[in-house]
């Protein structure tokens, strides 16, 4: 049995001190090397999280540090911005509006067919670029924002965008802030009006109605709020995304895609972009290309819900699925530079006009 | 001269962080506020031109508004915190079993280190949906999504915090008061209360004003509790800072918000020192 003395104590903390003095010295270069065999991926919260996991784990070639995004897709630009040149990311999983505030501050890694094969697969008009028309990012879903209700938990039956001012649904509706979904839903509101989204003021005028009469009931800054207060059954009528609808599991929410020309559908891009800034940008190609493959789309339809943009994967979902003459009536496609632009704007005037009524 | 390099040489570590980790990043901020910022950019552009339009549009009714319910909720949560947590601080200190004033003290710093993301979410459970929130909202004929009931639940978020930390801060103060002096009161035929109104209130002043500056200082920062239990209708100041860095990437609005609260709150605070000192004598 070892005796506890002074002298011992010493030798082993001295012994321990040079241990942790070594490592410390290594430690730099066993980073470097542990920095070429893994890939740093910003992810969204479940469903996706859950869904890229699962299938980072069969693609196996490296190992995968991920980030949850926190707050509003456009959140983790700051992040990026304050570590610029050295973001301690490789790939970020973003959308349509996102994707063009990364182009603008030119971070976003130019892909071709050669990084991505899988690319081939993908309707071009959905890859995002820039002003040159060079590939920057790689879509894996294609997807929508639309109003939604619960019809279990709702007083009234939502046939058209009006009725969401009807007395009935007093402190019902969770309005989501500008900075989720880019506005949209005030973009709705003023398409119902005449206006669009150079026309905002039709909109502004709709939602200064809505706050006054008392109908919203909450804001929602994340989508996890959305996903709490519809199935806690606080609220029951919102404007969202396709990924969070499809997270809501309390209770059955009817999609409100295809009900009347005055609730419209958003159409937008989800997928990769890689950073320029990335140290392994072979690796981070690779992944991207695995995880738009027609299998790996297929599992991404079905785990998250959103339409895969392989052509060749199946996809399940009715109410996203739009003949042409319904394109027509009820699907929007954003100008997305244009509401980049106008965030800022509109979130003052968020601020100025409509949360003093809420 | 000696003691004078010593007593440098001592201060110069804090003075190095005081400048590396405030006046630098301050610094920073307050020139950001100058700049011009560009929609759809993150940030100002390096060579931004200098302006003042992010402090003139601050300077609108509807965003004097916002520092006024942030004013609003500080001084009200401040004063139900020091109403509350003086008779708590009180029952304390005068405690006469040790074991039960030992664990009275531990109950109140033990509250202190309670995470505000596990307090606000727990009171949320308690007085949303799946809580008491229709009960207690039906009890006083609101409705549970209106914003009385919102701002009502964001002062239940914000005393959460203060009442430990006020009564924690008055606890010192009582603690040095002589209790005689209510025996001699008593004895000269004053009540209880009037015993307390007259005497260990007004010999209570230093030790309330910190506990109210402390709390107020700390509800002008709150952040989590409106984000969270404010429901997107309760914005204080520091939820609008945060949109504009965090959301929208407009750096220039967001620094102008934050140095605006800053001499806004400093101003706040130095008004209110000077305003009881000059009418309760020299506080120390």
């Amino acid at each position: 049995m070892t005796k506890f003395s002074r002298r011992n104590f010493i030798k082993t903390s001295f012994a321990g001190g040079a241990a942790l003095a070594a490592a410390q010295l290594t430690a730099p270069f066993s980073s470097k090397a542990r920095a070429a065999e893994s890939l740093s991926v910003v992810e969204w919260g479940p469903p996706f999280i859950d869904h890229s996991k699962a299938l980072a784990a069969e693609w196996g070639k490296a190992s995968i540090d991920w980030t949850l995004h926190a707050g509003g897709a456009a959140s983790i630009l700051p992040k990026i911005k304050a570590a610029w040149p050295n973001p301690p990311y490789d790939v970020v999983d973003n959308w349509s509006p996102v994707f063009q505030s990364m182009i603008r501050e030119d971070w976003a890694e130019t892909v071709t067919l050669e990084d991505c094969p899988n690319l081939a697969d993908v309707a071009k008009e959905l890859i995002p670029k820039d002003a040159n028309g060079n590939w920057k990012a790689v879509p894996r879903g294609s997807s929508g924002l639309f109003f939604t209700y619960v019809p279990d938990t709702c007083p009234i039956e939502i046939k058209s965008i009006e009725d969401l001012l009807n007395p009935k649904l007093k402190g019902q509706i969770l309005w989501p802030n500008p900075t989720l979904g880019t506005n949209l839903q005030v973009v709705a509101l003023a398409m119902a009006r005449g206006g669009d989204q150079f026309n905002m003021e039709p909109g502004w005028q709709f939602l200064k109605e809505l706050a006054k009469s008392g109908n919203i009931g909450r804001v929602s800054a994340t989508t996890s709020d959305m996903i709490t207060s519809l199935d806690t059954g606080e609220t029951s009528v919102t404007f969202i995304d396709q990924g969070t609808f499809s997270a809501i599991k309390g209770v059955k929410a009817t999609p409100l895609t295809k009900t009347n020309k005055d609730l419209k559908t958003f159409l937008f891009v989800s997928g990769w972009a890689i950073l320029k800034s990335s140290k392994n940008k072979k690796l981070a190609f690779d992944f991207a290309n695995y995880m738009i493959s027609k299998e790996a789309s297929e599992r991404y339809g079905k785990d998250v819900g959103e339409v895969p943009v392989n052509t060749k994967a199946k996809q399940t979902l009715e109410y996203l699925h739009f003949s042409p003459e319904e394109i027509k009536e009820f699907v929007v496609v954003p100008d997305w530079d244009h509401l980049g632009k106008e965030l800022d704007g509109w979130n003052k005037r968020w601020e100025q006009d409509i949360v003093q009524l809420l | 001269m000696k003691y004078s390099r010593s007593t440098a040489l001592l201060l110069l570590p804090g003075f190095a962080l005081f400048l590396a980790l405030l006046v630098l990043p301050l610094a920073n901020v307050l020139d950001e506020s100058f700049r011009l910022f560009e929609p759809g950019r993150i940030g100002s552009a390096k060579d931004a031109a200098y302006t003042l339009f992010n402090y003139a549009e601050i300077l609108t009714p509807s965003y004097l508004r916002y520092f006024a319910e942030t004013f609003k909720f500080g001084v009200l949560s401040s004063l139900i915190a020091l109403v509350v947590a003086f008779p708590i601080a009180y029952a304390v200190a005068r405690q006469p079993s040790p074991i039960l004033r030992k664990l009275a003290i531990g109950f109140l710093i033990g509250m202190m280190f309670l995470s505000t993301l596990v307090r606000v979410n727990a009171l949320q459970l308690t007085f949303g949906p799946t809580g008491y929130g229709q009960l207690l909202s039906g009890l006083l004929n609101v409705s549970p999504n209106g914003r009385f009931y919102t701002e009502l639940v964001v002062v239940f978020g914000l005393l959460h915090y203060l009442i430990p930390i006020a009564a924690i801060t008055l606890l010192g103060t009582i603690q040095n008061l002589d209790p005689r002096l209510i025996d001699a009161s008593q004895v000269l035929g004053a009540s209880r209360l009037r015993s307390h109104l007259s005497i260990t209130v007004p010999l209570c002043i230093p030790g309330l004003l910190s506990a109210f500056m402390i709390c107020f200082t700390l509800c002008l920062s709150a952040f989590v509790v409106p984000m969270i239990l404010g429901k997107g209708k309760v914005l204080f100041v520091s939820n609008l800072i945060y949109s504009r860095f965090s959301e929208i990437a407009d750096y220039p609005s967001g620094s102008a918000v934050a140095i605006t609260m800053l001499i806004v709150a400093l101003i706040t605070i130095y008004g209110i020192t000077w305003m009881v000192s000059k009418r309760y004598g020299n506080l120390k």
